[in-house]
């Protein structure tokens, strides 16, 4: 397709270039290395949960004794799904929020208030997840099984793959996520310290990692919410 | 950082040594496991399975074993807004007299790299050990010495142990002291993260003994589901050592690869770097990016045993095949994890004792990454019997054996670097050029079962068992003390007994051959693994791989005798015994803790043996250069 404005495009191409070589002259090694460390931990956690995402295609797939889903099995509440995903697309665009009055208008007030509010946001989501993997709800219309050999376990009430792979899938999450939390909470403090005046790269960093926890939200929640309802087994 | 006196400074409890940190790990376990999670404790009351108290058990232990080490004062000082005093750091790095330093949490990556050696060494040692007693067991044709559950004990104990050694045997010790000096940075990227490695690995180590406590685990080291989900106790210890030694393997890569993509010297260009930082970056790749698998589906078999969910049991609409592909997708790029590195250091080896550059450099690096890359294509080789699809045979049998060609290239580069060369039979050498032989039997007869008719007849048969040796015992372990007698001068300034240094190779290397060479053999005539008994017609054979066997666990004796004797008495030699031209010799010995008085200007390759005219690969002090007038930099 031809150019329409050629001259444009030229100095856009030119800005970015620039833009980058200032980057890269800019940026102290600390940070690039910060940067490439955040990076290639998320890039690594993917490869981990791709073992799950994998496991819910697979399973559904083969439907082994036609026990993927089978009739009297249901998904947890799709309100709760969708209030745990959607907190976290909320706390995710608050932190950009903050992190851009505070990297790039040095309004370190609102960064203050951005990380906090999405750091709230976050354990309120975390707070679903744990009242969720507690009380899943897979068979809600059948009583427990009379012989649940461990009580504390909800989700042996009934084995099937849909539930293992909720399970697994959820509860990995919610590990991550009090994790990650714990680290906002700390950059959140970290920033009502003052402590990124100089160097914010550490709120740039967990912003693209907590970019990510929102990214993988999003899919669980079509993965585990969504897609099911269309193919119960 | 800027390096000044060594500073004193007491432990306390949370910066405390590896002895404080494994006792206080201990005591939590034992009161998650004995106090409050067995019979009328609150966990039992809570109605936790064993299987979710053993685990919770556990992960205590690591926690309060990370803790004591100090792992996570820094962090909390960070989120309580707080920071590093320069004090802290020195310390940190080792800036104090004493081996103390060995023995704690410690940031200079040649301390780490050292208690890496040693780690390796005790595993390899404990390892061995149980490979002597599987092959007394089989001195005769019925179980005689143990019990079956306990040979399969022995068996899970020696494989797992020796997997995990095996991953960090060269990227741990050699990768973590060498790669900063082989690319003139003054350190590793994440010093934390590379300890963290290191005490992961240690840990990993200890943890899968304890399985022997749990009655073991029956499945090797491949932990097949469903077998895994049905196990005693002990296949508990099994997924956290696995999942601690992944951990290890990731963060470890995730250091390497960025230390080499953002640490370098100035003129440290991608033609620059020798073949064993290529090779330990290729399986830090491989490593950052397979072992989250393996942690992803150690952890669905843990959610099987502790949660009672399903994913393995076709009952309940999980499947034994999703264990498979998951578990061989990480499972064969980890062969390479350990295969790759033994190729970096073989080449330079060969490279700096024949005197000659390394022959086809390119093409030898590009084959490194082409394996690297091959490897996530072949892994449904290991599922050609166990019900794979017919019609994607063709497609794994032509990616398995297309990885024969980066191999040979990378052979190729090895014969024509010889060629013509002036060798030189020094210790290292000699364990270098022991690699290509036992690495080729590895590889031929890995060709053979990646094809499918002879797959379906060897399938777990001791022949398999051969070629896994041929590969990793043959290649790796060989390249490992090619490795040790090359580059530990370096370490101590002193050289080892050549004397002992020869009867540990020639015994090595026949006690190795005998064995596995036989164990073929069995392997052809039909021989199962993992199983005490075999038909009276195969005891000779196992008899004399047995002694051979002996031979090559009694080979470890003059290593020991001569790593004593080279540390302790050995010669002393200047800083760069071998005429080597790479940066890593061009040092002090032992290295400053940054490593260079001042980084490094390089201006010419490590390969450059015999070319005339010859620059050295590197202006050691560049400042002074440019003061008298020098043209630094000419490149």
């Amino acid at each position: 397709m031809a150019t329409v404005n050629p001259g444009a495009s030229d100095a856009l191409d030119a800005t970015g270039t620039t833009a980058t070589a200032l980057a890269r002259e800019t940026r102290s090694l600390d940070d690039r290395l910060t940067l490439l460390q955040a990076r290639m931990v998320y890039i690594a956690l993917a490869f981990g949960l791709a073992c799950f995402w994998f496991g819910l295609v697979y399973l559904q797939l083969i439907n082994e004794n036609g026990m993927w889903k089978p009739p009297g099995v249901h998904q947890p509440t799709l309100l709760v799904g969708l209030f745990e995903m959607g907190l976290i697309q909320a706390s995710g665009i608050v932190y950009f929020w903050g992190q851009w009055a505070g990297l790039y208008q040095r309004k370190f007030n609102i960064l203050t208030l951005g990380l906090w509010v999405a750091a709230l946001l976050g354990l309120a989501s975390f707070g679903f997840h744990i009242y969720e993997l507690h009380q899943p709800g897979f068979n809600s219309l059948a009583p427990p099984l009379p012989g649940a050999k461990y009580p504390a376990v909800h989700v042996s009430q009934l084995q099937t793959g849909y539930t293992s792979v909720f399970t697994v899938t959820e509860g990995v999450f919610t590990i991550l996520l009090g994790a990650s939390l714990f680290v906002l909470f700390g950059i959140a403090n970290r920033a009502r310290l003052g402590r990124f005046a100089k160097s914010a790269v550490a709120v740039e960093a967990f912003g693209e990692f907590w970019g990510f926890m929102a990214a993988v939200a999003l899919l669980n929640f079509l993965a585990l919410y969504v897609q099911p309802f269309f193919h119960s087994g | 950082m800027a390096v000044a006196a060594p500073v004193e400074r007491r432990s306390t409890l949370f910066t405390s040594n590896v002895f404080t940190a494994l006792l206080v790990a201990v005591l939590g376990f034992l009161f998650i496991e004995y106090v409050i999670g067995r019979g009328g404790g609150p966990l039992w009351a809570f109605g936790l399975s064993p299987n979710s108290t053993l685990l919770l058990a556990y992960i205590v232990g690591v926690l309060l074993y990370l803790a004591v080490l100090g792992f996570f004062t820094y962090p909390f000082k960070w989120i309580l807004g707080g920071d590093e005093t320069q004090e802290e750091r020195l310390y940190r790095y080792g800036a104090v007299p004493g081996i103390g330093k060995y023995f704690r949490l410690t940031l200079d990556h040649k301390i780490i790299g050292a208690q890496y050696l040693f780690t390796v060494l005790l595993f390899f040692c404990v390892g061995g050990f149980n490979a002597m007693l599987i092959r007394l067991e089989l001195t005769g044709s019925n179980a005689h010495y143990f019990s079956p559950q306990t040979y399969l004990t022995l068996v899970g104990e020696h494989s797992v142990m020796m997997l995990i050694m095996a991953s960090s045997i060269i990227i741990g010790p050699f990768g973590n002291y060498f790669v900063p000096l082989m690319i003139g940075a003054k350190r590793m990227a994440y010093p934390r993260i590379e300890a963290l490695s290191f005490w992961l690995f240690l840990l990993s180590g200890l943890v899968l003994l304890t399985a022997i406590f749990y009655d073991g685990f029956p499945t090797g080291w491949t932990g097949y589901a469903p077998l895994a989900d049905q196990a005693h106790l002990g296949m508990d210890a099994y997924l956290v050592a696995f999942g601690l030694a992944g951990t290890s393997m990731i963060v470890s890569g995730i250091n390497i690869v960025a230390t080499v993509l953002l640490m370098r010297a100035p003129g440290v260009i991608w033609t620059r770097i020798n073949a064993t930082t290529w090779a330990v970056v290729v399986a830090s790749i491989l490593a950052w990016l397979a072992a989250p698998i393996l942690i992803g589906v150690l952890t669905m078999v843990g959610f099987d045993r502790a949660f009672e969910t399903g994913l393995f049991v076709p009952a309940w609409g999980g499947s034994a095949f999703l264990y498979e592909n998951l578990f061989w997708t990480f499972g064969h790029p980890e062969v390479y994890i350990l295969a790759v590195p033994a190729f970096g250091v073989v080449l330079d080896i060969l490279s700096v004792f024949s005197r000659k550059p390394l022959f086809g450099y390119r093409a030898a690096v590009v084959s490194m990454f082409g394996i690297g890359l091959l490897s996530w294509f072949v892994w449904q080789h290991h599922l050609f019997v166990s019900g794979l699809t017919p019609g994607l045979r063709p497609f794994f049998m032509f990616s398995t054996e297309m990885i024969s060609f980066p191999t040979g290239i990378i052979f190729l580069s090895a014969l024509g670097t010889l060629f013509l060369g002036k060798v030189r039979f020094t210790l290292p050498m000699l364990f270098a050029l022991a690699f290509f032989p036992n690495f080729l039997l590895g590889g031929i007869s890995g060709v053979f079962l990646s094809d499918v008719p002879a797959d379906i007849q060897l399938h777990g048969s001791y022949f398999v068992q051969a070629h896994f040796h041929f590969v990793l015992m043959g290649g790796t372990l060989f390249a490992f003390f090619a490795g040790v007698y090359y580059w530990l001068p370096k370490w101590t300034g002193r050289q080892f007994n050549d004397l002992l240094g020869k009867i540990h190779f020639w015994t090595m290397f026949l006690g190795f051959n005998g064995t596995f060479i036989t164990l073929a053999v069995v392997g052809l005539l039909g021989m199962p693994r993992r199983v005490p008994y075999y038909p009276p017609y195969l005891h000779t054979t196992n008899f004399i791989a047995s002694v051979f066997a002996f031979i090559l666990g009694a080979s470890i004796f003059p290593f020991l005798a001569n790593l004593v004797y080279g540390i302790v008495w050995g010669k002393q030699v200047n800083e760069n015994p071998w005429q080597a031209r790479s940066l890593e010799w061009q040092t002090t010995t032992p290295p400053p803790i940054e490593n260079f008085d001042e980084i490094p200007q390089v201006v010419a390759g490590p390969y450059d043996y015999g070319v005339v005219p010859s620059r050295p690969m590197a202006i050691l002090r560049p400042s002074q250069v440019t003061a008298a007038g020098a043209t630094a930099g000419a490149e």
